[in-house]
């Protein structure tokens, strides 16, 4: 009897863990939806808005001010632990691993935001909503872990 | 049979009875949190999904329009919240970033909060008008 509560206790122990794992999961996974929100609205500003024209390894630099796609990283970063600097959920810093434009105008493209630590990535298209048409981020793809 | 043979052996069988009780009421406990997470983690699902289809019925509007945040949180308040659970809907105003001495902005974002009714901060999402298709 003994032997077997021990096993169930350690039965518990593992599905807790399982759970905080997942919890651990869902945080980074909200963090990664938040960041690509900021992104896209800093892609539809003008100030960033010629970055949308160029992948990420054309390592562009857009404008008098040199505005690039690390910039853009770091604006991220700072803009989402604005509010809540202190909380461990807004502590994992983005990264932008890749920017895919779909289309010659910019106005669709293909991000890719990983956590620093590189065990969670996550891929969004984000359609601009230039010349009236409504913009919009699907997160419909499955993050790897 | 002497009294020390006696009290050796109910100090023996005491000590795996003990820790038996000890190791159930732990479970016990376990099974009950384990139960209230995973009761939580599904109504925080259930309450997002919930909102974000009163948001998407809001009317989109020109980018970026300032109203935009403040109809998100008024949607959302009329969305009723599961019980045990609590959720913040906050706008957060970008008032810009120095970063490499310049001023960054973007647009106003609204900042959902989900926690327990103990006010244990669970989940947090961001959502911006123009993530959500609001504007163009």
């Amino acid at each position: 009897m003994f032997t077997g509560l021990v096993a169930l206790s350690l039965a518990d122990f593992q599905s807790a863990k399982s759970e905080m794992m997942e919890m651990e999961r869902n945080s980074s996974n909200d963090q990664l939806v938040s960041a690509a929100q900021v992104i896209a609205e800093y892609l539809q500003l003008n100030r960033y808005r010629c970055l949308r024209q160029y992948k990420l390894s054309d390592n562009p630099t857009c404008g008098d001010r040199a505005d690039t796609f690390p910039k853009l990283t770091v604006a991220t970063n700072e803009f989402l632990n604005t509010p809540y600097a202190n909380l461990p959920l807004s502590s994992r810093r983005i990264e932008i691993i890749n920017w895919d434009p779909q289309n010659s105008g910019g106005t669709r493209g293909l991000l890719s935001l990983a956590t620093e630590d590189g065990n969670q990535k996550k891929d969004f298209y984000i359609n601009f909503g230039d010349g009236g048409q409504r913009s919009s981020i699907s997160d419909e793809s499955q993050s790897r872990t | 049979m002497q009294l020390t043979e006696v009290l050796v052996a109910v100090a023996i069988f005491s000590i795996p009875l003990t820790s038996t009780v000890q190791l159930a009421s732990q479970k016990h406990l376990n099974d009950k949190n384990q139960f209230s997470s995973q009761y939580l983690a599904k109504a925080i699902e259930r309450d997002r999904l919930a909102i974000q289809t009163a948001w998407v019925q809001l009317t989109p509007t020109t980018c970026p329009k300032l109203r935009g945040p403040e109809d998100m949180q008024t949607a959302a308040q009329a969305v009723p919240v599961s019980s045990g659970l609590r959720r913040e809907v906050r706008i957060l105003d970008d008032q810009g970033k120095e970063l490499f001495g310049q001023t960054v902005y973007t647009g106003k974002a609204v900042w959902v909060r989900w926690s327990s009714s103990d006010g244990t901060l669970l989940r947090q999402r961001l959502y911006t008008p123009m993530g959500l298709g609001l504007c163009w």
